[in-house]
């Protein structure tokens, strides 16, 4: 009886032990999150992180491949058709696939089909001056 | 960005409000889906004007709440029988069901906080002698406040909230981990000593004080 109360207790002491520690170790890798961000200018009075989401977006290298054609379309504002006749997708399900999906599809790879659709946002807002 | 975070992101710009009712119904019974994820990409989509602000607030409250709703019902309703059935020892959690029956108010509402914690709560909460009436108006309020904090923080990110994802879920797990710690140490606060410890006596002392303050 007593050592099952003296396992226990350990079992405990030793759980709240690790917990400590893995509370230490995720405030170490928040003060790292912190300090890349603050590198990369996005933390601060000068950064974006707090101006929230603007009506358009400019920097055509936020686009992955997770994102659809036609969320890309409303964020970039582009003409409805753009990336379809830049980029010669035939899919039907166009605009609402993925870059990804949409790679699968055309058996390319994904990382390949975001540089050009990176490459042609950047394109069109560069042609249109923004 | 994991694989099934960037095919649940997919899937939100695809079916906006339903895939978040689902994802958060789902998350709420313990499944390990990326909600903080979601919850901030929607709030940025929100901010982009391709989904909306109070739409996506709301969704994602309905799903946690229905969720909390069916994980204390199945527990009050067949978790005894579920215990028998597979031989539990009571005894492993009679602490802790104790406690959420004693202080119901403050840890339904601290662990909507907590991510993976809630889901454990609610069925503490079932299983005990929680009234639903006071399991559902903190399970709201919680749920409210957590969640408005995230979809708020998404929005006002913008542009640039997948920068900060990683700063997000990483503040998650901190507070899973304090409230996890909180947890074990007031469930077994006898046996490990803690009750005799100044700190402890200090903190709860503290804690007396702050809820008899806010309680007038």
């Amino acid at each position: 009886m007593h050592d099952a109360h003296h396992d226990r207790d350990t079992w405990v002491q030793s759980a709240l032990l690790v917990l400590v520690v893995v509370l230490l170790i995720l405030c170490a890798l928040l003060f790292h999150e912190y300090r890349t961000l603050r590198q990369q200018d996005l933390m601060g009075p000068h950064g974006p992180g707090l101006h929230g989401g603007g009506a358009t977006m400019t920097d055509a290298n936020l686009i992955q491949s997770w994102m659809t054609y036609d969320y890309i379309g409303h964020v970039y504002a582009l003409p409805p058709d753009y990336l379809k006749t830049t980029l010669n997708i035939a899919d039907t399900r166009y605009p609402r696939i993925s870059i990804a999906e949409s790679a699968e599809a055309q058996k390319v790879s994904a990382s390949e089909l975001l540089a050009q659709v990176r490459s042609a946002v950047s394109d069109y807002l560069v042609t249109n001056g923004r | 960005m994991s694989s099934i975070a960037g095919v649940l992101l997919s899937w939100l710009l695809l079916y906006k409000y339903a895939l978040l009712f689902g994802v958060f119904f789902s998350s709420a019974l313990a499944l390990p889906l990326p909600g903080n994820t979601l919850l901030l990409a929607a709030g940025a989509f929100a901010s982009q004007g391709y989904m909306s602000y109070l739409l996506v607030f709301m969704t994602v409250l309905l799903g946690n709440v229905a969720g909390d709703v069916a994980g204390y019902a199945l527990a009050a309703l067949y978790g005894e029988h579920v215990i028998e059935k597979l031989r539990i020892k009571r005894r492993y959690f009679d602490t802790l069901e104790r406690y959420v029956a004693a202080h119901p108010r403050m840890t339904i509402f601290m662990s909507r906080f907590g991510g993976t914690l809630d889901p454990v709560v609610n069925v503490l909460s079932g299983l005990g002698e929680v009234s639903f009436r006071t399991f559902i108006i903190f399970d709201i309020i919680g749920n409210a406040v957590s969640l408005f904090i995230v979809v708020t923080a998404g929005y006002y990110l913008g542009d640039y909230w997948q920068s900060f994802s990683g700063v997000a879920s990483t503040i998650g797990w901190i507070l899973f981990a304090i409230l996890a710690a909180v947890g074990l140490a007031i469930a077994f606060r006898k046996q490990i000593g803690l009750s005799e410890s100044r700190f402890f006596r200090w903190i709860t002392r503290g804690m007396r004080k702050f809820m008899k303050k806010h309680a007038e």
